[in-house]
């Protein structure tokens, strides 16, 4: 009985943590949710109404009709849904093959890729556009994936061959005693062990992706290609800093994402059942 | 079906859809037209719209497409810096600001455009913009419209406090202020622009102006620390946190106006064409009680100054010469009187014709351009030069540690002075 | 060919079954199956090895070659004469970038280890099966959801001297006596921008962490339990070494994230009040001042230094990863 307590008083503080945790975490989530449905002049009052005195969806409405804001969610969702598919998929060969795989150069091309990814960004940029100039790439789709599934594939190959190296390596034994080639050893049985922690890659690439500006706004010039985060900054003119609609395009382009974790958490959080470790 | 192979087909698919999608898209693009591409910034994205509608119409040789970059002057700068490396000809006409005439002309970008005008042409513009657009004495790009700071304050404050003569010091606004009852909800006298950006270094010049100093000296050498620069730097560190917001060190434009919309500042300095932000009702809470004047000077008799600001249109070097030569016929039309009028009523910008600010409809729809075209006749530009970026990134260092006091006036002056004279 | 699986070996029944009908009996030399081994690496590694080089290698490759040369795009008439060292000694001298580097140091420093204790709790939370944790899971990284050129800007707006919600909040607690800029000091820029780009980054700390999570079987929990391990045993002798790993890895790629951060500090001070970060200054000498030549060197030193923090993670790693 007095287990039982304890456990029930353990969950109680957990939940009373974590309720704690996301508000404070949120705080400016919702604060900016607030702005996005208070009336235009309540954004800037003070002290701080928390509870609009009405709700406003003027700025949603503002948000589709005055900017092609759907178009650019299209953009971002095919250029960001591309880049990590791809990203997982080259990564994770590259990884398996960097992990798992004895050939001279292994370490010398596993620091090379992590030396890639420590050069600064913003110095890229000019070089980077000369190359998809002339590759005519800009202002295409398969310029700006390119692009980030560069930026990408460091820390995917990374991170996918640290979790293939914990792997246990009876499997490979096991699959080379029954003949399998290591594509095949790859593709059906390490790839799906590694399926959990593949998602996590997964959603980083993905949210790295749709969040970019700088790229996106250099190479993407045509305003039917332009990415969520440059169709927002493309809001304030002049005279107008337009915070009500800002908040309102920021709180909808962050609803795919969360319906993206929503979708995905299972397989986020699966984990392994089986016995997957090392040692 | 396997879970890889259906990866597989998902991968296969993204990519297939991601390469299919090759779109580039030029609206009613006539194949028997010129195209040119004319980039420019949201910061005027409707009014400009409405203007290459009117030019599109009005034309069937040259189709003109738009190209919209973020309200950022920094954004705008950098994008076409990016472009022009790489000798790339996807825009043929650029809206540059003013500062980076120089630069550009410098790094032999922008096409030099003498012979446009003639010098009767030329004559018709305020001379200030016309020098602004010059580089080494050739002019490289068509001054478009001008922008000019002004001293934006409370009507109805003062028909309060029964003035009837709007000040024309700093110590005249800061007297008003003084006499302000306890209640009447006002907290500042003035607000302004000190966040370490490009909008400080204007309101610096401003200050430096009123004090009779400036950056640069009549031979054209640095004089940041004369003993007037120090007195105006002084004075300006000193409104702050007194009779300026605390916060004005963080403030831009937006910031400053923000606190002046709500009714919390007797004055507000910032550019003109705000004039019909602060009288939206629906964004301002004082809105039909706005006036604007001059900005304010030291002592009585002196003049102000407005740092002068705006977009000049210039061509990009790199494209072929049938396109240069469809681009400067858009260029002299968009910088006609006719459409600078026109658009001067879609975008409440000061144009740079000088006979605009007397035409009757201007004057009916902007009734203080009877009094801001002083304003823009005596305002300055800042130093026009290659490497003025230097010089202004100098300046808001400097200058911004001695307004929150990082460091003395002095010291930040001295320092300030050091670094411009090492690029002479 | 032997038909039971090695008893090392755990390997679900159903890949073994599966596997032995459709692979097929191979009998090679060793030499052979070697060689075979080597080609597959190279023909797995070769999509990720073409992309990377076009599209990372051609601009490092430039900026090295650029970062020797004199090259100031506003001066073309100098013809960008080749200047060996020049730039990099310049760097030595100016102590603008001395500062940068110390500031984006300490930024690091702080930053990392905050997103690290915050991220790691996270990660717990989001491993642990509880009701409701789908709603959790999307909370936690909802700030990192956020684009950043849209978050920076509404940490400017929240830090605001007249209308932020900082203020709004710490007044109605009682903690200040009045609203206070908080981007009008060093210290309290520094707060804000810590503050700011934990919230941020924290999220992304606790993916990469919950990644590693994921690969610690549930049964050595179980034995451990059965074995009487408490809560903190459990924690230090399975979660920590297990969790190591990943640990290292995400510590490591945030560190060099961390290092060469610009656009939040841009967006929020614009390098006001000593918070220029050493990207910041490196940006602005290429993009501002149009000096290729000196901006190159200053971002091969960002780079060299990021290797270094590189190579003291390696350290630690290198019984791991890099191991054979």
């Amino acid at each position: 009985m007095n287990n039982k307590v304890k456990r029930r008083t353990g969950w109680v503080v957990f939940y009373i943590f974590v309720v704690i945790y996301v508000l404070l975490l949120l705080l400016p989530f919702i604060w900016q949710f607030l702005t996005s449905v208070k009336p235009l002049n309540e954004i800037a009052e003070m002290p701080a109404k928390w509870i609009p005195s009405a709700f406003n969806i003027q700025f949603y409405i503002n948000v589709f009709t005055k900017h092609p804001f759907a178009r650019y969610m299209l953009n971002s969702l095919i250029v960001a849904l591309s880049a990590t598919l791809l990203s997982i998929a080259v990564g994770a060969t590259a990884a398996y093959a960097l992990s798992r795989l004895h050939f001279k150069g292994r370490k010398v091309l596993l620091m090379t890729i992590l030396g890639v990814s420590m050069f600064p960004t913003i110095a890229t940029l000019s070089p980077l556009y000369l190359i998809l100039k002339n590759m005519k790439l800009l202002n295409t789709y398969q310029g700006l994936i390119l692009t980030y599934i560069s930026f990408s594939l460091p820390m995917a190959i990374w991170l996918m061959s640290n979790f293939f190296s914990q792997l246990d390596k009876g499997y490979e034994e096991a699959a080379a005693i029954d003949g399998c080639s290591y594509m095949q050893t790859f593709f059906r049985i390490m790839l799906p062990l590694i399926r959990p922690a593949t998602f996590s890659v997964g959603l980083l690439v993905f949210i790295n992706c749709w969040n970019e500006y700088l790229y996106a706004l250099t190479f993407m010039s045509q305003e039917s290609m332009r990415t969520v985060p440059v169709g927002i900054a493309l809001f304030p003119s002049n005279y107008q800093l337009p915070w009500g609609d800002m908040a309102a395009a920021s709180i909808v382009c962050t609803v795919p994402l969360i319906l993206l974790v929503l979708i995905f958490q299972k397989n986020i959080v699966a984990g392994l059942t089986t016995g997957g470790m090392k040692g | 079906m396997t879970k890889q192979v259906k990866r597989a087909a998902a991968v296969a698919l993204a990519a297939a859809m991601a390469l299919s999608q090759n779109v580039i898209t030029f609206a009613e693009e006539a194949a028997d037209k010129i195209t040119i591409t004319f980039a420019f910034d949201e910061g005027v994205g409707t009014p400009t719209e409405e203007a290459i509608e009117a030019f599109n119409a009005s034309q069937d040789e040259i189709f003109v497409q738009s190209y919209h970059l973020p309200q950022d002057a920094n954004n705008l700068h950098d994008d076409f810096v990016n472009k022009l490396i790489s000798e790339d000809t996807s825009i043929d006409v650029m809206a540059l600001d003013v500062v980076y005439i120089a630069e550009f002309a410098s790094a032999g970008w922008i096409e030099a455009l003498d012979g446009l005008y003639t010098e009767e042409e030329l004559g018709a513009y305020l001379d200030g913009t016309v020098e602004g657009a010059k580089f080494d004495g050739t002019l490289y790009a068509a001054p478009w419209f001008t922008n000019a700071s002004a001293l934006f304050y409370r009507t109805d404050v003062l028909e309060e406090l029964g003035v009837t003569e709007v000040p024309t010091t700093f110590q005249g606004w800061k007297d008003l202020y003084d006499q302000l009852p306890e209640d009447s909800g006002i907290d500042y006298a003035f607000c302004f622009q000190g966040s370490q950006s490009e909008a400080m270094v204007c309101n610096w010049v401003e200050f430096l102006a009123s004090f009779g100093a400036s950056v640069l000296n009549e031979e054209g050498a640095p004089a940041c620390n004369s003993e007037e620069a120090i007195a105006a730097t002084q004075m300006m560190a000193d409104l702050i946190g007194t009779y300026a917001p605390e916060g004005t060190t963080t403030y831009a434009e937006t910031e400053a106006q923000q606190v002046f919309q709500e009714g919390k500042a007797l004055t507000c300095r910032t550019w003109s064409g705000t004039w019909n932000t602060f009288n939206n009702p629906e964004e301002s809470d004082v809105s039909g009680k706005v006036g604007m004047t001059v900005l304010p000077v030291n002592a009585e008799g002196d003049t102000a100054h407005s740092c002068l600001g705006g977009l000049d249109l210039a061509i990009n070097t790199y494209i072929s010469d049938e396109q240069k030569e469809a681009a400067k016929t858009f260029v002299k039309w968009l910088s006609s009187e006719e459409e600078e009028k026109a658009f001067c009523l879609s975008s409440s910008q000061p144009p740079t014709v000088k006979a605009v600010y007397s035409d009757a409809d201007v004057l009916e729809a902007i009734p203080f351009y009877t009094d801001f075209y002083s304003i823009i006749e005596s305002g300055k530009g800042r130093p026009a030069s290659p490497d003025y970026s230097i010089l202004s990134d100098a300046i808001q260092r400097n200058v911004h540690a001695a307004l929150t006091g990082e460091s003395s006036v002095e010291d930040a002056l001295n320092a300030l002075q050091e670094e411009a004279e090492a690029l002479q | 060919m032997p038909k039971e699986v090695p008893r090392q070996v755990y390997l679900p029944r159903y890949f073994y079954k599966d596997d032995r009908i459709r692979c097929g009996a191979m009998k090679k030399k060793k030499l052979q199956s070697q060689k075979k081994e080597v080609r597959t690496a190279w023909i797995m590694m070769a999509p990720a090895l073409i992309v990377l080089g076009l599209m990372q290698g051609y601009p490092i490759v430039r900026t090295f070659w650029l970062s020797f040369h004199e090259m100031n795009l506003k001066r073309p008439q100098s013809g960008f004469p080749l200047v060996g060292l020049a730039n990099y000694a310049k760097v030595f001298t100016d102590s603008r970038a001395g500062v940068n580097i110390l500031f984006t140091l300490k930024f690091t420093v702080v930053t990392v280890l905050l997103e690290l204790l915050i991220g790691f709790i996270a990660a717990l939370i989001m491993n642990r099966a509880f009701k409701g944790r789908g709603i959790v899971r999307a909370a936690i990284l909802v700030p990192w959801a956020i684009p950043t050129s849209v978050s920076a800007m509404m940490w400017k707006f929240i830090y605001n001297d007249q209308y932020g919600m900082f203020n709004d909040i710490l007044y109605r607690l009682g903690i200040i006596k009045e609203y206070k800029a908080w981007l009008s000091t060093s210290s309290g820029s520094f707060m804000a921008l810590v503050i700011t780009d934990v919230w941020k980054t924290a999220p992304y700390m606790a993916l990469l962490i919950l990644a590693g999570l994921q690969m610690i079987d549930d049964g050595l929990y179980e034995s451990a339990k059965l074995d009487g391990a408490n809560v903190i045993q459990r924690f230090t002798k399975i979660t920590l070494p297990v969790a190591r790993q990943s640990l290292l890895v995400a510590l490591l790629f945030r560190t060099m994230d961390a290092f060469r951060v610009f656009d939040l500090i841009n967006v929020m001070t614009g390098g006001a009040n000593g918070t220029e970060s050493i990207a910041m200054y490196s940006y602005k000498q290429l993009m501002t001042f149009l000096d290729f030549g000196y901006g190159s060197a200053l971002a091969i030193m960002i780079f060299l230094l990021v290797f270094i923090i590189g190579l003291i993670y390696m350290f630690f790693l290198r019984n791991d990863l890099a191991a054979d």
